[in-house]
């Protein structure tokens, strides 16, 4: 801050918009095909870890809504009138099959409808942050910058809590166990990540009758990856990434299927590879507000918080599965 | 209540009307009638018209009633066309259809099989849970039809119903049967 600025702020910035997410999806799905730095720029500070921005985007992809595209739905037998809408997604419903006949058999009858799934629309938000303006003043680093940009990853980082969580119930966590979808979506595998336990991460989108679209781990398993010998990972490749590391992948594609690797280990554990099928078979992601940082000034005081408005729903619960390989 | 995964899912499929649905033909043996006070009246349930004093019209309640035709529902009573509407549609069990419902008393399983007559309880069944669901006609029941295309078990209408909750078992039971109601005839 310097004595320059304006006596008092009271527009929202939008710090983190399109133009930013695009950048960020194109570090993905281009060039090393890993997330090559999560932070944000240069300057004359320790930076104390890595921070990263949102990976559900890379799975799928968030689609800008407006207030007009919700529908508020009253509930016609206690009528309750909510003021807040749904976005109302649609999905193809299953069809009932055919049959051999002879020549002058009529067909059965049925009706069809196509299944509905909704995204209910929330709010993440962060702490206000407070600071008097004399204090910020004795840093050399631009101490508010600095916070703002973690701001952020923070709120970055709860859709990809909430994300996976969601994952997780799909899923379960009991081996043998069917998850939502009907078929074994949780899976363990013994004897570590090796080219023969690893090609069976293909099967459960299989099993779903999809195709595979992205996997998600995290760095700290891609490592297992790393130490693939000669004939698991094929030829002269397994030379290069021993010297180049996974960068020696034009992209982080394993068996035809795009991975990310993610930094957040916390979320991501390790062996624990998460699978998901095409956007287009997976569900929906709006976003109804574009994280905005909302900055106020007031006398000798900074006051600033992050905010975003989305919601999704994986609304074809077959989508999904993971997978567990332990020693 | 899972806000983030899944679709909008029903506890019981509609109505499947197999053979002889014509749409809006009006040789279609269907009645519209209102829905009585308190009838919570879903497609494929046992329906029938009770004349309301209070009202002084009939109306729709769950379950047989003494005398009156038989009826299968079409529609959930908060269809948004029955509610503007102010009538549902019952199609009626003296007309020629094919019809599969999930709203049933299972009784004996080994019993559902083809020509097996089928029932329905009565309006004032002493357990209200009854009242709207098809059964196997015991002796003295009115006889609705008989069950078509079912050997000793229930039918699975899972591969077509996706949007309905499956059971334990992964099925979506239902029970099929032509219609074939006369008036005074009974089980023997």
């Amino acid at each position: 801050m310097t004595p320059n600025d304006p006596a008092t702020i009271a527009e929202a910035q939008e710090v983190w918009g399109p133009e930013k997410n695009a950048a960020w999806l194109q570090s993905i799905q281009g060039g090393d095909g890993e997330r090559k730095q999560a932070a944000a720029g240069a300057s004359d500070f320790t930076r104390r870890k890595l921070r990263e921005s949102s990976f559900v985007p890379a799975i799928q992809a968030p689609k800008p809504i407006k207030h007009s595209d919700l529908t508020r739905l009253q509930n016609p037998t206690t009528g309750v009138n909510p003021e807040i809408g749904v976005y109302v997604c649609e999905m193809e419903p299953d069809s009932p099959g055919a049959r051999t006949v002879p020549f002058d058999a009529a067909p059965d009858q049925n009706s069809y409808r196509g299944d509905v799934y909704l995204v209910y629309v929330s709010k993440d938000q962060t702490d206000e942050m407070y600071k008097l303006l004399d204090e910020l003043a004795g840093y050399k680093m631009d101490l508010r910058q600095v916070v703002t940009d973690n701001m952020l990853k923070d709120l970055d980082n709860r859709v990809d809590t909430r994300y996976i969580a969601t994952v997780k119930e799909i899923t379960g966590s009991t081996a043998g166990v069917n998850g939502l979808g009907g078929y074994e979506q949780y899976l363990e595998y013994t004897g570590g990540i090796t080219r023969a336990n690893y090609k069976y991460t293909l099967t459960p989108m299989y099993d779903a009758e999809l195709n595979n679209g992205v996997f998600l781990m995290s760095r700290r398993t891609a490592v297992e990856i790393a130490g693939w010998g000669r004939d698991e990972m094929g030829g002269d490749l397994a030379e290069r990434i021993a010297t180049d590391g996974m960068n020696a992948l034009e992209q982080f594609k394993l068996f035809g299927v795009p991975h990310i690797a993610t930094i957040k280990q916390s979320l991501v554990a390790t062996n624990h590879v998460y699978h998901f099928a095409p956007s287009n078979f997976l569900g929906q992601y709006v976003e109804l507000e574009a994280p905005t940082v909302y900055v106020k000034k007031e006398r000798d005081a900074l006051f600033f918080y992050a905010q975003r408005k989305y919601g999704y729903s994986i609304g074809n619960v077959a989508a999904v599965a993971r997978s567990v390989f332990l020693p | 209540m899972a806000t983030n995964y899944g679709t909008l899912q029903r506890t019981k499929p509609r109505l499947r009307v197999i053979k002889g649905y014509v749409g809006q033909n009006s040789n279609q043996r269907q009645e519209v009638a209102p829905v009585a006070s308190g009838m919570a009246i879903m497609s494929g349930m046992l329906i029938s018209k009770l004349w309301s004093t209070d009202n002084s019209r009939y109306e729709w309640v769950l379950g047989l009633v003494s005398g009156a035709i038989p009826y299968i529902a079409l529609q959930d009573y908060t269809d948004a066309d029955v509610l503007a509407a102010g009538g549902l549609t019952g199609l009626s069990c003296a007309g020629q259809f094919t019809l599969e419902s999930a709203y049933f008393v299972e009784g004996t399983t080994a019993n559902w099989v083809d020509n097996a007559a089928v029932s329905a309880y009565a309006n004032d069944d002493a357990t209200a849970a009854n009242r709207g669901k098809l059964k196997l006609a015991a002796s003295g029941d009115p006889i609705l039809g008989t069950v078509i295309r079912q050997h000793a078990d229930l039918d699975d209408a899972r591969p077509y119903s996706s949007n309905v909750v499956p059971d334990a078992d992964g099925r979506v039971e239902v029970v099929r049967f032509d219609t074939g109601w006369v008036k005074g005839q009974l089980a023997a």
